[in-house]
């Protein structure tokens, strides 16, 4: 596969600009005959350039990476060829979705995060629940971000919606909003306003966006809700018209090496190999309470569970 | 043709992008967005706030503007050419950069200003999540391009009507209102309406300061429409045309203003600009203006460089680390070359351009020149995001195309940003007396002798500062690149842009000081060169 792969000489990826440019770098100096070309972005924003280049007739790209949300719906639309890796065998029961048809390339870990100093003589959030009823001294100092655009936050809003019901979930997000929380365009400057404590707490943020923070000794504490936390994964899918089918075949494999899956790791994203560790300072994924989600059926949901949210919190989703 | 080509056909494409549909494979007509956005509050609601945030900016950059240009062109006031360097820089940072700034000096909880008063119990006086934030942050930072047009026209203008007027007795304030003001009037009503429709097309500002306090300006709305699943491109289509119309407003009531109007100012009589000696007063006006930029300028710069050198964001703790990011990173030597190749090469592609619709509908009675200067100033009022998809659209469906590489960015950035050009250089242009050009006609010079001896050097502080207006936007550029890029033209602002999203903002603050440096570099460079070329022909 691998001098088809160089035969065809390049490839080009969609997909997370964080995770994405780490394996574009891993990879190219593993195979330096192959020109590598990405495009990196909110999930949706590069999800629409594909479709719009597949309806145009000009498909670029070879390999998807990104949210599994829209991994899924790629899959569902008919734009994916059937992908079963050569590393199968060896991925965790995480790095393999039930459907098949593409496998899941890392993990992120969703949970509360609150920056410590700020909120050091307040209470703390134990579990969503709490925020039904919303301590005085939380008013003000949350932060959330749009379903409606972000993969994260849209997989956890449905997780809270398949959790705990449209009543009580709803509860939890009405709660939120009473105690005057924000939304802000995205988990990056979410993370942004929480080491500088302008919002000291955050409904939940993502350990890609916050584990960078804390590792350079911010005052910022990531913690389960005792309901659990939610597990979001990038998936590697590759295109059904891939005009470089054998460089994206070893690339998706190659995602799933363990020498990829070890860097990644180092960078603070959990691996779906067996055998490699989850990132220091983080909880381990398999260890960790998650909330049930049925992405699939949140997928085909995705208009209710949207108009929901906006719905309990007064926020528009476009 | 190539006009048409580069600035009319991605909005052709875009239009129709969104005024059909798919179904069954096939295109058909639906109007199911126009429904939508006029039959749902909140795109009314977004139309109004981007109506009442972009005059509040735009009265303001124009006050600012005015008056640094006047200060610092007309009178005696130390450190001008130094000021009016600073003074520039506003437009060298990139808008959710300064943006950002602003987060950190103005929002209730932690931002600078607020801390002292805090700490007093005077509460915190300043929240930059408002109406008025959104105003003083954009108009602050377009303000420079009402100063550099205005600027540029004050140093064409003949003194010799401010001589007579105070010769006829009125005094220094009065000549300065009922002749200087009204002589270059289409200069600051092209600055004007320019940071109007700069600000009705901006999305940083709007989406970072004010989707936090749910003030959504059509741009916040536009973005986040392109960030859903399903796109709906129709109500893209719909929603940058209410901003063409606003822009097309703008520029009707310019063209209104200035009916049956004549600006020459620069005739056939020789004349030096005019210098008011303001005694020791000018000390009072360095003061203010340093003052300005201390606020504007300096204050988010230091804010800036205090989080490049920062562990993070107010940790107190300071490294070098992020510094190092920019020479030892591949991603910023790579970013940072294709980022210099498409600004330079696009920057001056346009001023070529614009210098060449200028004459053509300022100097020649060539039938359609009017067509042709509205063909070029309409995607002046499409936001950059919207503009970039119709790039996009039209490019995709062209049979040879530069979708993917490089030049669909130059492209793009040539047809959305050539009308500054244009107005930039026609301000000063209709300020010449064609009696000029036509002397050396008649001693006998050919067009290209007339165009290169007499007209050129005349108009040579508009393209100068025509190519430094757009360079600068081009060096920050980020919406326009957004939906055209892959790894092999990435730039730097889209570095910055990835680096944001994932919450690095120490490594945003070391990249934004990289662009700092290329945009005042640069600038410095040329207005060296200029002087150098000053000097010899003198």
């Amino acid at each position: 596969m691998i001098a088809a792969a160089e035969k065809e000489g390049q490839i080009v990826v969609y997909g997370d600009p964080f995770t994405v440019p780490l394996l574009l770098k891993a990879f190219s100096a593993k195979y330096p005959k192959i020109k590598v070309t990405s495009a990196t972005g909110d999930g949706w924003q590069i999800y629409n350039r594909f479709v719009a280049e597949n309806a145009a007739n000009r498909p670029l790209m070879d390999v998807m990476y990104q949210a599994e949300d829209t991994v899924i719906t790629a899959k569902t639309s008919g734009y994916l060829a059937n992908f079963t890796s050569s590393e199968a065998g060896s991925l965790t029961k995480l790095g393999l979705p039930a459907g098949g048809g593409y496998v899941r390339g890392n993990g992120n870990l969703i949970m509360f995060a609150y920056n410590h100093e700020a909120m050091a003589k307040k209470p703390l959030p134990k579990d969503w629940t709490d925020y039904i009823n919303p301590p005085a001294e939380w008013e003000g100092l949350g932060a959330m971000s749009n379903p409606g655009s972000s993969s994260a936050t849209f997989a956890t809003v449905a997780a809270l919606y398949q959790t705990f019901g449209a009543e009580k979930g709803g509860a939890i997000l009405k709660g939120f909003r009473s105690a005057k929380g924000e939304l802000n365009p995205s988990m990056g400057v979410m993370a942004t306003k929480l080491q500088t404590g302008e919002r000291p707490l955050d409904f939940f943020n993502i350990t890609t966006a916050v584990s960078g923070i804390i590792a350079k000794g911010a005052p910022v504490t990531m913690a389960v809700p005792a309901s659990g936390g939610v597990a979001q994964f990038n998936a590697i899918g590759i295109s059904a018209k891939a005009p470089n089918p054998n460089a994206a075949r070893l690339l998706a494999d190659f995602a799933l090496t363990a020498e990829m899956q070890t860097v990644f790791s180092e960078a603070g994203v959990y691996p779906v190999r067996t055998g490699v560790a989850s990132p220091k300072g983080l909880p381990v994924l398999t260890e960790v309470k998650l909330m049930d989600l049925d992405l699939e059926k949140a997928l085909k949901d995705r208009e209710t569970i949207l108009n929901w949210w906006a719905t309990s919190t007064g926020f528009s989703y476009r | 043709m190539v006009l048409a080509v580069f600035s009319l056909l991605p909005l052709i494409a875009l239009v129709v992008r969104g005024f059909v549909e798919t179904e069954g494979g096939r295109l058909v007509l639906t109007f199911s967005a126009v429904k939508t956005v006029m039959s749902q509050s909140g795109y009314w609601f977004a139309a109004w706030n981007t109506v009442v945030v972009s005059i509040g900016s735009m009265i303001l950059a124009a006050v600012i503007g005015v008056i640094l240009a006047w200060c610092l062109v007309r009178t005696n006031v130390p450190f001008a050419r130094l000021l009016e360097q600073l003074a520039t820089m506003p437009i060298f940072i990139p808008p959710f950069i300064g943006a950002f700034a602003w987060v950190l000096i103005g929002a209730p909880r932690i931002g600078l200003f607020n801390l002292p008063t805090r700490g007093l119990g005077l509460g915190e006086p300043l929240d930059i999540y408002t109406y008025t934030g959104l105003i003083w942050t954009i108009g602050i930072y377009i303000a420079p391009y009402v100063m550099m047009i205005v600027a540029s026209a004050l140093r064409n203008m003949d003194p010799s009507l401010e001589e007579a007027a105070q010769v006829a007795g009125l005094s220094r304030v009065r000549t300065m209102f009922q002749i200087t003001l009204p002589v270059v009037a289409p200069s600051i009503l092209s600055g004007s309406v320019l940071a109007f429709v700069i600000s009705i097309g901006l999305f940083g500002t709007p989406v970072l300061l004010g989707m936090t306090k749910e003030i959504y300006l059509v741009t916040a709305r536009i973005y986040l429409e392109l960030q859903q699943f399903p796109p709906s491109f129709g109500i893209v289509a719909v929603l940058a045309i209410y901003l063409m119309v606003l822009s097309v407003i703008a520029n009707l009531l310019q063209s209104w203003a200035l009916r049956g109007r004549s600006f020459v100012t620069v005739t056939g009589k020789g004349f030096r600009p005019r210098i008011i000696q303001l005694a020791t007063g000018r000390y009072v006006v360095a003061g203010i203006i340093w003052l300005y930029l201390l606020l504007t300028v300096v204050g988010p710069i230091i804010i800036i460089i205090a989080a490049s050198v920062s562990t993070y964001t107010w940790s107190g703790r300071f490294t070098w680390n992020n510094i190092a990011f920019l020479w030892e990173s591949e991603d910023v030597r790579s970013t940072l070359w294709n980022s210099l190749f498409i600004t330079i090469l696009a920057a001056s592609a346009t001023t070529i351009l614009g210098l060449i619709v200028s004459w053509i509908t300022a100097r020649t009675r060539m039938r359609g020149r009017q067509f042709l200067e509205h063909v070029v100033l309409l995607p002046m009022s499409v936001p950059s995001l919207a503009f970039a998809l119709g790039v996009s659209f039209f490019w995709l469906w062209f049979p040879w195309s530069v979708y993917g590489t490089v030049w669909i960015i130059i492209i793009g950035l040539i047809g959305r940003y050539i009308s500054y050009s244009v107005r930039s250089i026609t301000s000063s242009l209709i300020q010449i007396h064609p009696e000029l050009e036509e002397s050396a006609r008649i001693s006998g010079f050919g067009w290209g002798s007339t165009m290169w001896r007499v007209t050129l050097p005349l108009v040579l502080p508009a393209i100068i500062s025509s190519w430094v207006m757009v360079y600068s936007i081009f060096i920050s550029e980020l919406s326009m690149v957004l939906p055209l890029y892959t790894t092999s033209s990435r730039t730097l602002s889209i570095l910055s842009f990835d680096t944001w999203a994932v919450g690095e903002f120490s490594l945003v603050a070391s990249l934004s000081l990289l662009q700092l440096l290329l945009g005042v570099g640069v600038m410095w460079f040329v207005t060296h060169i200029t002087k150098q070329r000053q000097i010899a022909a003198t």
